[in-house]
């Protein structure tokens, strides 16, 4: 009998407990909004990660010197404004007055000198290089601070625009040491949004800070931000995430698999937005591996893969083809690669492979010279459309008597590969702000990866200096011209396409314009 | 029997002792370490060195473990290279979530598969019997992600009995209801092979002289088949249950991804797919420990229903 009331009790004890909080967990239509992503945040410490999951978190809870606008601009930020010397070697910041940190602490040129310091010295960070020839920084005054490099950096404003480059509260993080980022309470910046509980790959709760009026220019909402409180929730699942919009659960979600866009259009609960992003997916070649070395080889290969088809067959219509490296819109492009870029033409990629001596035993079989096969590996990482797409290349290589031999390879297995060496060609799409991308993936300093292509070229070396290091705008732009002309004409890659992104909002969700950082820090966004 | 339970404590350290020398040497020999996912794809040469350096992965391999052990002696799991958060944390937020999936689970197969098993075997060959056993092997064919799929499209995106996604505490209302379809879907699988197991275990037994001879005395009928038929077939059950319970505790990866479930398996999926040493360490030492623990609970269990097991 006991046993029993006991019971009662206890299922009481829990009913009064469920009930306040299904109340509190009912979709609130007023005031919160819940994003819905894929992957988990890794850790809110924004010097110690690269993980896009993470960055969205970071531009809701801190604030960087400067804000980049729609169009990948430089504008203020918690710096109004900023001077760079002659030589550009020193940059000097002014900050804006009147901005406090979530604690309420007013921020200062000593939190901005600390974090610069923490982030060009942290041991093992992974993203400490973008401000490298910083060699000291100074705090004159509470609302100045000047950076001293050793050698110009063309992209460093940009580069103290992205997450990595948030100020943080020098205060907190000498508190939370090794544990800052990892939770409520080890986490201080300037956002407009406050983090309030983080349950790992389950939710992250952030909560409106009242206090906050210093919004980017790009915004017409300066602040307080318009949710009361933002929501990321994981769902790793392609199906629930979609329908988590659906059912009003979640108002936004990402990595929308192109398979289900053409329903979803249809679908009157969602809104589904594409943008375009920078980005360029691509086959890179290692150079070193014989037959790759020749350069008609190459550009055979470049002329025998049909780009339409892969667009209509991998990406169901979600991307542009991809002429040279960098995608149109990114500054410094180079028309040029529409005039000579390869386009899909498998009679002259057999022309060039019957005249450079690879001759056809039967058809349907490999290409041969002096006994060897004509036959490539191909390394690639499972992902939306990859496997369609690797299908795609081989089959069309196939048609012109070129083998290709396809493995697939978990992404951390993958990177590991190309950085030993063992392709022939791999398959990689890879996303970017700025065209210094091309630093990363062709100055030959940058062997064996990311530049997994074997590319040693003098002159290639000395445009990318002079793109990082010219404080003159048209000589960088001319000189990532002449590099995405010297990639082109070189069939270092085969360009394939620049990938459309897709997200689906809510209908009542308005979303004035998509940002590189996604939603980025969220102010002109409402709810109706 | 006290001797017994202290000797087979014991045995874990050599059981953990071996499973941390397999997970090391296995983790350190696959294509691919932590510094290339944490510095991302497009990293400098020298910062993946630097993060190699910074998190240790230049040294040579007995050094590696020799620290590991170090730390683990003094009861430190690392931090995880990803997120920064001591390992010993994020299992302990993860694994309540992992033991009620694991107990729902358990509990729903064996409330569905052991009264299915006992009917079935007591009106053998019938169409009752045919029809029960059609039923739980039809649930059972079906993959674990795609009975997951099935259940989220009918009751939580059409119905909307249930909720998407998410996890609460059993302690509340709201805990029960995401619970409910993770649990019918990892049961699903389970409940087929224990309903067979009892079936089979059940006719075995109600044919034995003791069951006759209970009969014969004029016991009450669901007396004998419950009493005396089903307590001597509960030793394979049990084994098939405990089993089973070992096997939900190492994570219903799949079923945690479906159902957006913040336990142990997707925890240990993302931290083997990332390299993530620690966590990946740290995660497979707590599941060595609570296998062996669960196996020695199902051995003293036996104990308890058959009076002829003793351990000495």
């Amino acid at each position: 009998m006991t046993r029993i009331v006991r019971w009662c009790v206890l299922a009481l004890a829990a009913f009064a407990v469920a009930v306040p909080r299904l109340a509190a967990g009912a979709p609130a239509a007023n005031g919160t909004f819940t994003f819905a992503r894929p992957e988990e945040t890794e850790t809110l410490d924004p010097e110690k990660t690269t993980a896009v999951s993470s960055a969205e978190v970071d531009y809701l809870l801190y604030d960087t010197l400067l804000s980049l606008d729609y169009a990948n601009g430089v504008k203020p930020g918690l710096a109004e404004k900023w001077t760079i010397s002659p030589d550009g070697k020193t940059y000097t910041f002014t900050l804006r007055q009147g901005v406090r940190f979530a604690s309420g602490k007013p921020l200062a040129s000593a939190d901005v000198k600390s974090t610069m310091d923490r982030w060009r010295t942290l041991k093992g960070s992974p993203t400490a290089f973008n401000i490298s020839p910083v060699e000291s920084v100074d705090a004159p005054n509470p609302a100045t601070v000047v950076l001293h490099l050793k050698e110009p950096l063309s992209i460093l404003l940009i580069n103290l625009a992205g997450y990595s480059a948030s100020i943080l509260n020098a205060d907190a993080v000498n508190r939370a040491g090794d544990d800052y980022g990892t939770g409520a309470g080890k986490v201080d910046g300037t956002g407009p949004y406050v983090l309030k509980e983080w349950v790992r790959n389950d939710r992250l709760v952030v909560t409106r800070n009242p206090a906050y009026t210093w919004g980017p220019p790009l915004y017409k909402n300066h602040g307080p931000a318009p949710f009361g409180t933002v929501v990321f929730h994981t769902i790793v699942e392609d199906t629930p995430r979609v329908a988590s919009v659906q059912v009003g659960d979640a108002q936004f979600a990402e990595s929308i698999p192109g398979e289900q866009v053409p329903a979803l259009d249809k679908d009157r609960r969602v809104h589904v937005i594409r943008y375009a992003d920078l980005n360029t997916a691509f086959i890179g070649f290692k150079l070193g591996h014989k037959p790759l070395d020749d350069l008609r080889v190459r550009q055979a290969i470049n002329d025998g893969i049909n780009r339409q088809e892969i667009i209509q067959g991998a990406y169901y219509g979600l991307a542009t083809e991809a002429l040279g490296p960098l995608a149109p819109g990114t500054p410094g492009w180079w028309p040029g690669a529409e005039k000579i870029g390869y386009r899909y033409d498998p009679s002259k990629a057999k022309r060039i492979l019957d005249e450079d001596g690879w001759t056809q035993p039967a058809p349907g079989q490999p290409r041969q010279k002096n006994g060897q096969p004509l036959s490539l590996l191909f390394l690639y990482s499972p992902g939306p459309g990859v496997e369609q797409l690797v299908n795609l290349v081989q089959s069309e290589l196939r048609g012109v008597g070129v083998a290709v031999r396809p493995q697939r390879m978990e992404w951390t297995a993958f990177l590991a590969a190309l950085r030993a060496g063992q392709h022939d060609m791999f398959f990689i799409n890879v996303r970017y702000v700025t065209p210094d991308v091309l630093y990363f993936y062709f100055h030959s300093k940058q062997r064996p990866a990311p530049n997994r292509f074997d590319w040693a070229d003098p002159e290639t070396d000395r445009l990318l200096e002079l793109s990082r290091s010219s404080t003159n705008d048209r000589e960088r732009m001319d000189a990532y011209q002449k590099l995405q002309q010297i990639i082109v004409q070189n069939a270092i890659w085969v360009p394939l396409v620049h990938e459309k992104r897709v997200v689906i909002a809510s209908p009542n969700l308005t979303v004035p314009q998509m940002h590189a950082n996604v939603l980025y820090k969220m102010l002109d966004l409402t709810l109706k | 029997m006290a001797s017994y339970v202290t000797g087979r404590l014991l045995l874990m350290v050599p059981v953990v002792f071996g499973v941390s020398v397999l997970v090391f040497l296995i983790l350190h020999l696959t294509p691919g370490n932590p510094a290339l996912v944490v510095a991302g794809p497009d990293a400098p040469p020298d910062v993946v060195r630097d993060v190699e350096h910074t998190l240790g992965l230049d040294q040579p391999l007995y050094v590696q473990y020799g620290k590991y052990v170090l730390r683990l002696i003094h009861g430190d799991l690392g931090r995880s290279v990803r997120s920064h958060e001591p390992v010993l944390g994020q299992l302990l937020t993860t694994l309540p979530v992992t033991i009620a999936l694991a107990l729902v689970g358990v509990a729903l197969t064996v409330a569905v598969s052991v009264p299915v098993g006992i009917v079935a075997a007591y009106n053998r060959n019938s169409p009752l019997d045919l029809a029960t056993i059609c039923a739980v092997l039809a649930a059972s064919a079906m993959p674990v992600f795609a009975v997951g799929l099935i259940l989220l499209w009918i009751f939580a995106i059409s119905l909307r009995w249930f909720p998407l996604s998410g996890y609460a505490p059993l302690t509340t209302v709201d805990g029960w209801r995401h619970i409910a379809l993770p649990a019918v879907t990892v049961s699903s699988g389970a409940v087929a092979l224990l309903a067979r197991l009892t079936r089979s275990s059940m006719l075995e037994t109600l044919h034995q002289d003791y069951v006759r001879t209970a009969r014969a005395k004029g016991l009450w009928e669901p007396g004998v088949v419950i009493r005396h038929a089903f307590r001597n077939a509960l030793l394979p059950v049990i084994t098939i249950v405990g089993l089973q319970f070992g096997f939900l505790l190492s994570g219903a990866v799949v079923t945690e991804s479906i159902f957006s479930l913040p336990g142990m398996g997707r925890l240990l999926v993302d931290a083997i797919l990332g390299r993530d040493f620690p966590v990946v360490q740290g995660a497979v030492l707590l599941l060595a420990l609570t296998f062996v623990l669960t196996n020695l609970l199902v051995d003293i269990a036996y104990a308890a229903v058959d009076p002829r097991v003793r351990y000495a």
